[in-house]
């Protein structure tokens, strides 16, 4: 196949026969069978055309009534073998393309851009190849997201995105369930990984990710020991117990998370100002029948059946205790948070086996390890050396309560609203993009766009994408397992791509060193 | 059965002789209560001694105490600890179990790359004790990273594992050490017996155990006793799949007074007389004093202080120990550098900014051109340890390539760079003679 600017013996899969800037039309070449989403490229002088295929028709010169007539003959048995002459030439199949790229060549450099010219009329068709896509260049800190792809077809060009850019102004990940959305997580991670220089909180809740002794995971990664700290309430030897001290968790942390009145949220804060970090064993410590307490009672009342709920405390002859023992009120995990904190600022995926405990309680952890993020964060930028610090992201599971502030303001949604001034971004995944208040969408530098069978969603992702999705809707709704259109304000056009299997990009790893790593023999060690 | 569980005793860590007579007989105390309770077997997990070869009047007085209580058949099971073992030398440990006089639990021997240490089983009892003792830095995390959990799993009776390592869930907040995560820690022992964490920690299952220091004769940890924090040892009962019932013997092995006094807006002479009244009046007969000055002085210098008086009134009072804290006492005549940060590096970048351009040579030039970058470099080349299995030829020459290509000073011979091993060799005479460093010159330790 010829990919050059010239039109030689290529094999052609149609010819532009009519279009605007944002549709053209093609005839398509018999038994070409474009598919919806493939790539097909238009080759002018000097300037190509990529385009991706977003809707299909039939065509004929032949009258509307001949046709009728002609299918009742077959279909009643009238005249079975009945034909058209010149059939080839006057049936045929449209294939509505839209334009997502003009690529300028001058002087051997290719210059891609949004699309500001349309072919000349009666230009030929070809199917794209990866010679198409050269012009992409490998950005300095490359976050491997998948291979391009023309439709369902596979090209042998990976698409990568700049780590600082993509993590700094905030992912979209919009998929239904089923659609590859955690293999894509994992993808991420593990690119992150390969860095060390991203990091990376997630709240895992179905403790998929760090893998198991039959499944592969992050703990497989080669630079796990480097890049990788991993809590839960059982962790596996050598990892981190999860287990936090109730004192490193400030009110704070529960405000647009949990749903407060205003007189508990009021209480709270008093409870902090009086007793500052013991504020919750303050408040368990409460005699509701004390006068100073009396009229807040039912305040006081409900404020310790919420906090209870949220740590899992119960109360037992000694006191209170927490029942999955994740919380404490003695003096154990009074480093935790704080060690999460300096473990993102120090490049690292932090990951929180989130299985065992309630979505709430994870998302509280959470909470109180960004806000001592930001706290240090903040410190940094006053102090002018923020630049040097990691980018920081967190990964959002079920994002659209907390950024639609259902419950009020919370540390994720000011991440979204502020949080790239402080270099923490946030990888928000849903299924129900819709909720998300537009503003914050907007604010959303990436949208990986998974298959999603709700017109309501497709909608709401397609108005809010870096570039115009308006025909791309069958596209989307007919996404497979792992594929995606990656739409980010820092690429020139939509990216179509096929997410890899992350068992098989942990089977083979990548990036400079991984192969000679895994040759190296283990060290003899010695021990005393 | 019962059994003793101490830990971390550092002996010959004190130098006053005072106090040294306080760590022996607290040893002393702690064994013969052992005796008089009528325990089984102690356990010490690491850092018996300071240093891993000590003084040895300092072994010959442990020796005895140590005697006395395995003569009577008992044994006394011990693991290194940071501060006692060596990875290149022999340590005092191997020559007290040579003498029989202690047994070290948990050597190790590895199968099919994994940990597995040896498993003793206590005469008397029937307990199977092991363990993983303690290097410096934390070193050890890796033995627990490749221990034979299963093997260890399927040994049966009651057992106990000793280890000199803290647990990162204990710190407090804002506390820094290394360490292992109590997921490390073998499963199904009946018993932990932790040690190198100077503070007494009972976890929640009430089997993780740290009993703190017997005794404590310097800086932090002399303060927190002063201050009240429990010196003593845990005597265990326990039987197998019974929760180990704990008993924390406090010694207390000293009475202490504490004081801290603010020199802020002082001058030299007011602080001098408020030291003197208040050592004339406190009451420090047979007791440790624990002097903390801070602050600026308005005027005249540290050195003005008459501290030899005041530790001479306080001697004469019949005040066992006097420990000043003056590191904090500072004179407007004194260009203090104040740097904040979240991290040690970070300290020390903006400290060496801060300092850049002090030190100049005779030229009035500065030493070293980009100052702060090249003291980051040297600190971090001088912070290298000997690496285990390295000889100290070896050792001398590798500090002495990176202290060099921190300076930007080249190998003899090599042409480039010598105009800046000019400045530094001319600046080492600047500054009273500072000789660069050799091999063969032993850095000072520590």
């Amino acid at each position: 196949m010829e990919t050059g600017m010239g039109i030689g013996t290529t094999d052609y899969v149609g010819q532009i026969v009519e279009g605007d800037d944002g549709e053209l039309v093609l005839r398509e070449k018999q038994g070409a069978k474009l598919e919806l989403g493939d790539l097909v490229v238009v080759d002018n002088e000097k300037v190509k055309y990529i385009c991706m295929v977003s809707k299909l028709t039939y065509g004929s010169l032949i009258h509307p009534d001949r046709i009728l007539t002609s299918s009742g003959s077959v279909l009643e048995g009238v005249n079975p073998r009945l034909e058209f002459p010149d059939k080839d030439l006057r049936i045929f199949r449209q294939v509505h393309v839209k334009p997502l790229l003009e690529v300028a060549s001058e002087n051997g450099k290719q210059s891609p851009r949004a699309p500001r010219s349309i072919p000349e009329f009666m230009s030929k068709a070809r199917m794209a190849s990866a010679q198409d896509f050269s012009f992409m260049e490998a950005p300095k800190t490359k976050v491997f997201i998948g291979n391009v792809r023309s439709g369902s077809r596979t090209l042998p060009v990976e698409y990568s995105m700049d780590g600082e850019r993509l993590l700094s102004h905030h992912v979209l990940v919009s998929a239904q369930t089923g659609r590859g959305k955690s293999n894509l997580v994992k993808v991420l991670l593990w690119e992150a990984m390969r860095h060390g220089k991203f990091g990376v909180l997630v709240m895992d809740v179905h403790n998929e990710y760090y893998g198991t002794t039959t499944s592969k995971g992050l703990k497989d990664h080669p630079d796990a020991a480097r890049a990788l700290v991993f809590y839960s309430r059982n962790p596996p030897p050598g990892q981190q117990l999860l287990k936090v001290n109730l004192k490193s968790i400030d009110p704070e942390d529960l405000m647009g998370v949990v749903e407060f009145t205003t007189a508990q949220e009021e209480t709270l804060e008093q409870l902090r100002r009086q007793h500052g970090a013991d504020w919750a064993s303050a408040l368990l410590a409460v005699n509701e029948e004390d006068e100073s307490f009396k009229k807040a009672k039912g305040t006081i009342r409900a404020l310790k059946r919420k906090v209870c709920n949220i740590f899992n405390l119960r109360e037992t002859a000694a006191g209170y205790e927490c029942a999955d023992g994740v919380f404490d009120l003695g003096g154990m995990g009074e480093e935790t948070i704080n060690d999460m904190a300096q473990a993102l600022e120090d490049g690292k995926v932090v990951l929180i086996d989130g299985s065992s405990i309630s979505d709430d309680t994870g998302l509280v952890i959470a909470s109180a390890v960004l806000r001592k993020l930001f706290d240090r964060y903040d410190g940094y930028k006053s102090s002018g050396v923020l630049k040097e610090k990691a980018q920081v992201v967190v990964v959002l599971e079920e994002a659209p309560r907390l950024l639609s502030g259902a419950y009020g303001d919370n540390v994720f949604s000011r991440i979204a609203r502020e949080g790239r001034k402080f270099r923490i971004g946030l990888i928000a995944i849903t299924q129900l993009a819709s909720v998300i208040p537009r503003e914050i969408l907007a604010n959303i530098g990436t949208k990986i766009i998974m298959g999603n069978e709700m017109a309501l969603e497709r909608r709401a992702i397609a108005e809010s994408a870096a570039q115009d999705l308006a025909d791309f809707d069958r596209i989307i709704a007919g996404l497979d397992v792992g594929e995606a259109i990656v739409s980010s304000i820092f690429s020139k056009f939509p990216v179509p791509v096929k997410v890899p299997k992350f068992e098989d990009l942990a089977g083979i790893g990548r990036g400079p060193g991984m192969e000679e790593a895994r040759a190296q023999p283990a060290p003899r060690k010695r021990y005393f | 059965m019962k059994f003793a569980h101490m830990a971390d005793l550092h002996l010959g860590a004190v130098s006053d002789p005072k106090m040294k007579d306080l760590e022996s007989s607290t040893l002393e105390r702690a064994f013969r209560i052992c005796e008089e309770r009528g325990v089984d077997f102690v356990i010490i997990a690491g850092d018996i001694f300071h240093i891993n070869i000590p003084d040895l009047a300092v072994v010959k007085g442990a020796v005895e105490v140590f005697k006395r209580f395995t003569d009577t058949g008992r044994k006394i099971y011990v693991v290194y600890g940071s501060h006692d073992f060596s990875p290149n030398s022999t340590s005092i440990i191997d020559i007290l179990e040579a003498a029989g006089v202690v047994v070290r639990v948990g050597k190790p021997s590895a199968e099919e790359g994994k940990l597995r240490p040896e498993v003793l089983t206590d005469g008397r009892t029937g307990a199977k004790i092991t363990g993983i003792s303690g290097r410096r830095s934390s070193l050890e995390k890796e033995a627990f990273a490749d221990l034979d959990r299963e093997y260890l799993k399927q040994i049966e009776g009651f057992k106990i594992f000793v280890f000199h390592t803290g647990l990162l869930e204990m710190r407090k907040e804002g506390e820094k050490f290394d360490g292992i995560s109590q997921s490390a820690l073998p499963e199904g022992f009946d018993y932990y017996a932790g040690g190198h964490i100077h503070r007494v920690f009972v976890d929640r299952s009430g089997r993780v155990v740290f009993p703190g220091p017997l005794f404590t004769g310097w800086g932090g940890d002399l303060e927190a006793t002063v201050l009240g924090e429990r010196r003593g040892f845990y005597i265990v009962e326990a039987s197998q799949g019974v929760k180990p019932r704990l008993e924390f013997v406090e010694l207390r092995p000293f009475e202490g007074v504490h004081k801290v006094i603010d020199a802020t807006g002082k001058t030299a002479d007011e602080l001098n007389e408020e030291l003197r009244l208040w050592a004339t009046e406190v009451d420090a007969a047979g007791k440790v004093v624990l002097l903390k000055v801070h602050g600026e002085l308005s005027s005249g210098r540290t050195s003005d202080i008459e501290f030899g008086l005041i530790r001479e009134i306080l001697a004469e009072s019949g005040a066992i120990y006097l420990h000043l804290n003056r590191n904090a006492l500072r004179t407007r005549e004194m260009g203090m550098v104040t740097a904040m940060g979240e991290s040690a590096e970070e300290i020390e970048g903006k400290i060496f900014k801060e300092m850049a351009g002090s030190v100049k040579g005779k030229d009035g030039e500065p030493v070293v051109k980009e100052e702060a970058a090249v003291a980051k470099r040297l600190l971090s080349a001088l912070r290298n340890p000997k690496q285990e299995g390295e000889s100290l030829e070896d050792y001398y020459g590798r500090l002495n390539r990176d202290v060099r290509s921190a300076l930007g000073i080249l190998q003899e011979g090599a042409g480039i760079g010598k105009g800046a091993s000019d400045r530094v060799a001319n600046a080492g005479s600047d500054l009273g003679g500072t000789k660069a460093f050799a091999p063969g010159r032993r850095p000072q330790a520590q």
